[in-house]
């Protein structure tokens, strides 16, 4: 019997959309490479492959961290899911230009409202977990917690509803609890950051004279003050 | 070997695309290939200065993909070196003049005659820096070694990789040694540390590039100034040559680049 781990080294991104069954239908994940062009012609040969899509099933259209234009939204509607039928739950994603679009439009965003069931069913998405780091501009929003196996880059931006986690540098703003809920925190490898925020606090009065500065901390808000932690493991 | 659309930019301006752009075009076209610099700074152009060539322009790309010219009507031959040739911006126009698709066409049109195609970029990430980066294949990011201009850096290079554009090398431009010695500017390490791209060439700071700038003589012209022979080993690295990183010491010998070559394996 084989060991069922197995090692490989870290994923080319194929560009390819994947399909993936969920409780409540379909999950369409979109690659966040490849043009758009290539996405709607793959897109093309799925639906024709793949009739399911045109069923009764739900489904979420997924697009990571891609910054999706408007025109292919629009071929979106126009091309499969109006002729198909398809029944699109709702369009998420962690770009936040993307979310904005969607959001103006009044489209559903985030994970799907389930249907009462009679199972107790989760109200959030888990964490987002990102393998790569951020740069300068690159903006995430998640409704959860946010794990960032990288570096977030000064000029990055991390808005989490939960906690966020950074295993690198942290020298973008960071901004956890925006569900208003006080336990959340934010925890980065090393320090470097001239602003952090939970909740709606923000501390600004950071710099590299703080003891802590470069080190592995963890903050929290605690009695509406900003606490920052040493991590010694 | 297939033709080579390379754009050069940065984020921010005046850390050196055109002065790199001119450069490299000149050694590379020394070294035998058919190379031509394509000014993609429309409204703003300064490739034409730096090289001398602005007395010759006539017809700009734009004036090309209106249909108003042929392209070897625009193109402006280098008297001084085989191969070498412009193709202008136009100075009366602006960015919004030419869209993306447009720019992809001309870049097709020039892969039929060079092999290497050098795009200038405009400073920004908005259209006139989309335009010049949409035909492109690979793209060089020239930064110099200052907070600012490393985080703006940052910036195009997400934006060229959420492009798919690759390979994207670095380039540092300006690098003062004393300074560096002193603590005062970030050195090679802090500034790949950041943007964790692979490092082409490193331009020390070099009074010659403002002499030749004005004169419209590329440095690559002459051997000897030290940002010449950075720029020239640059365009080799671009052929696929393994130039080793020149030792800069300081008064005490120390390389200062020391941890740099044992990033690339290379004895210190």
């Amino acid at each position: 019997m084989s060991d069922p781990l197995e090692y490989k080294d870290a994923p080319e991104l194929t560009g390819e959309i994947s399909l993936k069954g969920t409780g409540y239908g379909i999950r369409m994940v979109f690659p966040e490479t490849g043009t758009e062009e290539m996405l709607l012609s793959e897109l093309e040969r799925l639906c024709s492959e793949a009739p399911v899509l045109s069923g009764n099933l739900g489904i979420v259209m997924d697009f990571q961290g891609r910054r999706v234009s408007r025109d292919f939204i629009l071929s979106l509607l126009s091309r499969f899911i109006w002729p198909r039928k398809m029944r699109v739950l709702s369009w998420t994603g962690y770009d936040a230009e993307t979310l904005e679009d969607l959001r103006t439009m009044g489209a559903a965003t985030g994970e799907p409202v389930p249907e009462k069931t009679g199972r107790r069913e989760k109200q959030t998405a888990g964490a987002l977990v990102l393998a790569k780091s951020l740069r300068s501009g690159q903006r995430v929003e998640h409704e959860g917690d946010v794990v960032v196996v990288g570096h977030v880059n000064d000029g990055a931006e991390v808005f989490a509803s939960g906690s966020i986690c950074v295993w690198g540098r942290l020298k973008g703003v960071a901004h956890a609890g925006l569900d208003g809920h006080e336990e959340h925190t934010v925890i980065a490898g090393a320090f470097e950051a001239k602003q952090v925020r939970i909740g709606g606090k923000v501390s600004s009065a950071l710099g590299s004279s703080m003891e802590w500065w470069g080190k592995p901390v963890i903050i929290t808000l605690e009695n509406n003050s900003l606490v920052v932690r040493e991590l010694k493991l | 070997m297939d033709p080579r659309v390379i754009v050069v930019t940065s984020g921010k301006g005046g850390v050196g695309k055109t002065t790199t752009t001119s450069n490299i075009s000149v050694a590379l076209a020394r070294a035998g290939h058919k190379v031509v610099a394509v000014d993609a700074d429309i409204g703003l152009r300064n490739l034409d200065v730096m090289m001398g060539l602005e007395n010759r322009v006539v017809y700009n790309f734009i004036d090309v993909l209106e249909g108003t010219c042929r392209l070897n009507q625009a193109l402006v031959r280098d008297k001084r070196v085989d191969n070498l040739f412009l193709l202008p911006a136009a100075q009366t126009r602006t960015k919004e003049s030419v869209n993306s698709g447009q720019m992809e066409e001309l870049c097709d049109m020039l892969r039929k005659e060079f092999d290497f195609i050098i795009l200038d970029s405009p400073a920004g990430i908005e259209g006139g820096f989309r335009n010049a980066a949409v035909g492109a294949d690979e793209a060089l990011v020239i930064t110099t070694p200052e907070v600012p201009a490393v985080r703006d850096a940052d910036r195009i290079i997400g934006l060229l990789e959420s492009m798919g554009k690759a390979p994207i090398r670095l380039v540092i431009n300006r690098l003062k040694s004393r300074l560096v010695r002193e603590g005062e500017m970030l050195d090679v390490r802090d500034v790949l540390d950041i943007l964790a791209i692979d490092l082409i060439g490193i331009v020390p700071e070099d009074e010659s590039v403002v002499k030749s700038a004005n004169r419209g003589e590329p440095l690559t012209f002459s051997d000897s100034a030290p940002a010449a022979q950075a720029f020239q080993r640059i365009a080799s690295r671009l052929v696929g040559e393994d130039v080793p990183f020149p030792v800069l010491s300081d008064e005490n010998g120390r390389g200062i680049l020391a941890g740099i070559r044992k990033l690339f394996g290379m004895k210190g």
